[in-house]
């Protein structure tokens, strides 16, 4: 016998071993095997969850026992260039920072509308009406990015002369507004996941105004010079589960101003605008609908609530 | 597991048992560890019942498995193993002494193929898989199966075996 192609193979491989016979199948047997092999997963699994919670339990005391040595904070080094005259329009801010060169730059979009691009800024920003949405008063400022590259930037009023911004390890950025289609406008890129801990607006004068950010970057509310902002309060305002889905929501109180959090989202108002809390049917984030409580003065007074994803509550 | 479910089990093996079996001596030229190999199999699928029943192809889990199991088996015996130059025939079918001849012979053969070249042909030229399904269930390329296939064909050609033991 001999093996010269696959056909041949194939056919004597058929007669071999379908002349094997088996057995009647085990099925009992069988379904004992499966059920012993199922039961070890499970133990194993147990065995597993059981080290998980002893290692949950064990390890904070053990860490416990050797306190970390507390490291300084990074130093971050941040570089404003000056515009100098004659430099491109609408160019409103550049340098380097942590040694990577960025720039920002307005530019024309429709009748009224703006546009944000440059070097660093993560992408195009487009504002249908930026005369409306920085209302220098004295400030307004907003961020734009991720958290790894956060560029903060905006108008400020036209008397202002620099705005000072401090980071966490003593760091000073010192910006000077540039003009822009009648608006005087600063930006700077901020070191990744670094927050501000204090802006300050100058005039020739002096100092007009401070603000502390909310979450490090989210500059609301303005206050003059020795006057304190309300004090720290964090309140949980609501929660729930909407399409299965839990969410929660809180109100922070501080000189940052009157800031919700929602989700992986937040919001914050210029109570010294508004005098009330959340102005009925404002829009708070992308799943929130506020409405309103109370004067600021009586304390957390919102109401938050969740609503499904594209429905709308008029 | 719910007595549907066991039944619908129960149906699925009686349905592939033997082909499943004849795979596993195949590859083993042993019937009693072909059943073995062919029970684990099904106790693993009965183990995970809910994943496999639901499966684009479970017999191609069920013939994946076994080929591992015999795999892995090979691993753990092959201190001890002694090679011998018959192979113990345990079918316990009726033929004749021609066919048996043949079919020693044949078994012989492939006994005498590496275990991947072995599987390969196996399933290539007794299951008829395509190289792609053969691929995936032993896990490598399809042009690793392709030059499995060829080297073993090439043996199979002058094998001792299959020139010796059975007519021409």
């Amino acid at each position: 016998m001999s093996i010269q192609d696959e056909r041949e193979l194939r056919a004597l491989l058929g007669g071999v071993l379908s002349a094997v016979e088996p057995g009647p199948p085990p099925i009992v047997g069988t379904m004992q095997r499966g059920k012993g092999i199922r039961m070890r997963r499970w133990i194993s699994v147990a065995a597993g969850v059981v080290v998980l919670a002893a290692g949950a339990v064990v390890l904070p005391g053990l860490l416990r026992a050797h306190p970390a040595i507390p490291t300084a904070p990074r130093h971050h080094k941040v570089i404003v260039t000056p515009i100098r005259p004659g430099a491109r329009p609408g160019l409103i801010g550049q340098g380097t920072t942590d040694g990577h060169r960025w720039t920002a730059i307005m530019s024309p979009d429709g009748r009224n509308g703006a546009m944000l691009t440059g070097r660093g800024v993560p992408a195009v920003i487009s504002y249908q009406s930026f005369a409306a949405q920085f209302v220098a008063n004295p400030a307004a400022l907003t961020t734009t990015g991720s958290p790894g590259q956060v560029l903060e930037f905006g108008t400020v009023r036209a008397d202002v002369t620099h705005v000072v911004m401090t980071l966490p390890d003593g760091e000073v950025i010192s910006l000077a507004p540039v003009s822009w289609r009648s608006r005087k406008w600063v930006a700077v890129q901020l070191p990744a996941g670094v927050p501000i801990v204090r802006a300050v607006l100058y005039t020739s004068r002096g100092e007009l105004a401070y603000a502390v950010p909310f979450h490090g970057a989210e500059l609301a509310v303005w206050w003059q010079p020795g006057q304190a902002g309300p004090a720290r309060i964090t309140k949980s305002i609501g929660s729930g589960v909407v399409d299965g889905k839990p969410w929660h929501a809180t109100a922070d109180i501080g000189p940052w101003g009157y800031c919700y959090t929602f989700g992986s989202g937040s919001s914050c108002f210029d109570s010294t605008v508004n005098p009330w809390l959340v102005p009925a049917g404002t829009l708070v984030s992308p799943m929130t609908c506020g409405s309103a409580g109370g004067r600021p003065a009586d304390g957390l007074a919102a109401v938050a609530a969740a609503i499904p994803r594209h429905n709308v509550v008029r | 597991m719910d007595a549907a479910a066991d039944a619908e089990f129960s149906d699925f093996m009686h349905g592939r048992w033997s082909q499943l079996v004849r795979l596993g001596y195949g590859l083993t030229g042993d019937r009693q560890l072909a059943e073995d190999l062919a029970q684990t199999a099904f106790a693993r699928a009965y183990a995970s019942w809910g994943r496999v029943r639901r499966a684009d192809n479970p017999d191609a889990y069920l013939r994946r498995i076994v080929v591992n199991a015999n795999s892995s088996r090979f691993r753990k015996v092959r201190v001890g193993e002694v090679l011998t130059a018959t192979v113990p025939d345990l079918m316990a079918a009726a033929d004749g002494a021609d066919r048996r001849g043949d079919r020693d012979a044949l078994v012989a053969a492939l006994m005498e193929l590496p275990y991947g070249q072995r599987a390969a042909v196996v399933l290539r030229y007794w299951l008829d898989l395509t190289e792609t399904e053969t691929a995936a269930i032993l896990g490598c390329s399809i042009g690793n199966v392709k030059s499995q296939s060829s080297r073993a064909l090439a043996k199979l050609r002058t094998s001792a075996a299959l020139l010796e033991g059975g007519p021409a």
